[in-house]
């Protein structure tokens, strides 16, 4: 993920000194500007991290919940016996 | 038949006492699920010879119905009935209900405050109910008289069909959902619900989001 993170920075790095580059890049895939280019990316990628992390929080309160759930009735069976 | 009565119960150590008072000596066997209550639930309950199910933290009463539903297989019973712990179920619609469900013509009996609509709601209930039950019927699809009741009792040879999975509020248009689904053989019977107990009306809001969630789930699940 550090790798992740540098590979970002290099990137805005690059883009700061030579704007051209996201000049060609928007041209190739037929959009008016860099920076619409780069903010239609930065919105696509917002959306999906978001999904990401909605699927995994969904997970994550299933998970809390069947613990729950077992150590309450453990805890009963105990109590039971 | 041996069927349990599955109570889920959030800080409500005033009201449950009385609840279950009244149900323990009417013959009831009780599992009383606790979703987290910081009050003196756990102690008041204890006093009564009921099984008792603590959540460590609160999960929402789907999933306490959920625990209840599991802990009453596991004690071996052959129904479940949920009941409210506050008071505001009666026990002779507990009655009905269980009877009804004994008969065996139905997989699961529902108990429902407008099929006779003797209830005196509060008037701002009376409105959001409607809205809910309007909006169960045209937007979910789930053709039900009372879509938000919580007196329910249903066989446990059915459970795989009644699995559902939600842990909060929906998990009543879940249960709903899955009996259209899984074509279970289903009966309303007339309930009346008190909304005048002791300490005064119970204050629950309901909130736009939770509208949207319902929709949310309806298109997507």
């Amino acid at each position: 993920m550090f790798l992740f993170w540098v590979s970002i920075w290099i990137f805005v790095a690059l883009v700061g000194t030579f704007p051209v580059i996201i000049e060609k890049a928007a041209d190739i895939v037929g959009i008016g500007r860099g920076v619409d280019l780069v903010i239609y990316t930065a919105v696509f990628a917002l959306f999906y991290f978001l999904f990401k992390i909605y699927v995994r929080v969904s997970k994550v309160e299933k998970d809390i919940s069947q613990i729950v759930r077992k150590i309450a009735i453990d805890k009963a069976e105990k109590v039971n016996k | 038949m041996k069927t349990a009565i599955i109570i889920p119960t959030l800080n409500e150590a005033k009201r449950i006492e009385k609840t279950l008072t009244e149900l323990v000596s009417s013959g009831f066997e009780i599992i009383v699920v606790d979703d987290g209550s910081s009050d003196s639930t756990s102690e008041i309950v204890k006093q009564f010879s009921v099984n008792y199910v603590k959540h460590i933290i609160n999960r929402g009463q789907g999933a306490a119905l959920k625990t209840g539903t599991e802990m009453a297989i596991r004690l071996g019973y052959d129904s479940v009935a949920h009941f409210d712990a506050d008071g505001q179920h009666r026990i002779e619609d507990l009655k009905s209900v269980i009877q009804l469900l004994e008969k065996g013509e139905h997989d699961i009996v529902l108990g429902s405050r407008f099929l006779e609509d003797n209830t005196d709601f509060p008037l701002q209930k009376r409105i959001i109910l409607n809205l809910a039950k309007i909006f169960s019927k045209q937007v979910l699809q789930l053709n039900f008289t009372d879509p938000q009741s919580g007196l329910r009792a249903f066989n446990l040879d059915k459970i795989k069909d009644l699995d559902w999975k939600k842990d909060d509020f929906q998990h009543c248009t879940e249960i709903l959902t899955l009996i259209l689904k899984n074509k279970l053989n289903y009966k309303e019977v007339p309930i009346i619900v008190n909304y005048n107990t002791e300490d005064g009306p119970k204050v629950v809001r309901p909130k736009i989001s939770m509208g949207l969630k319902l929709i949310m789930n309806k298109i997507f699940e």
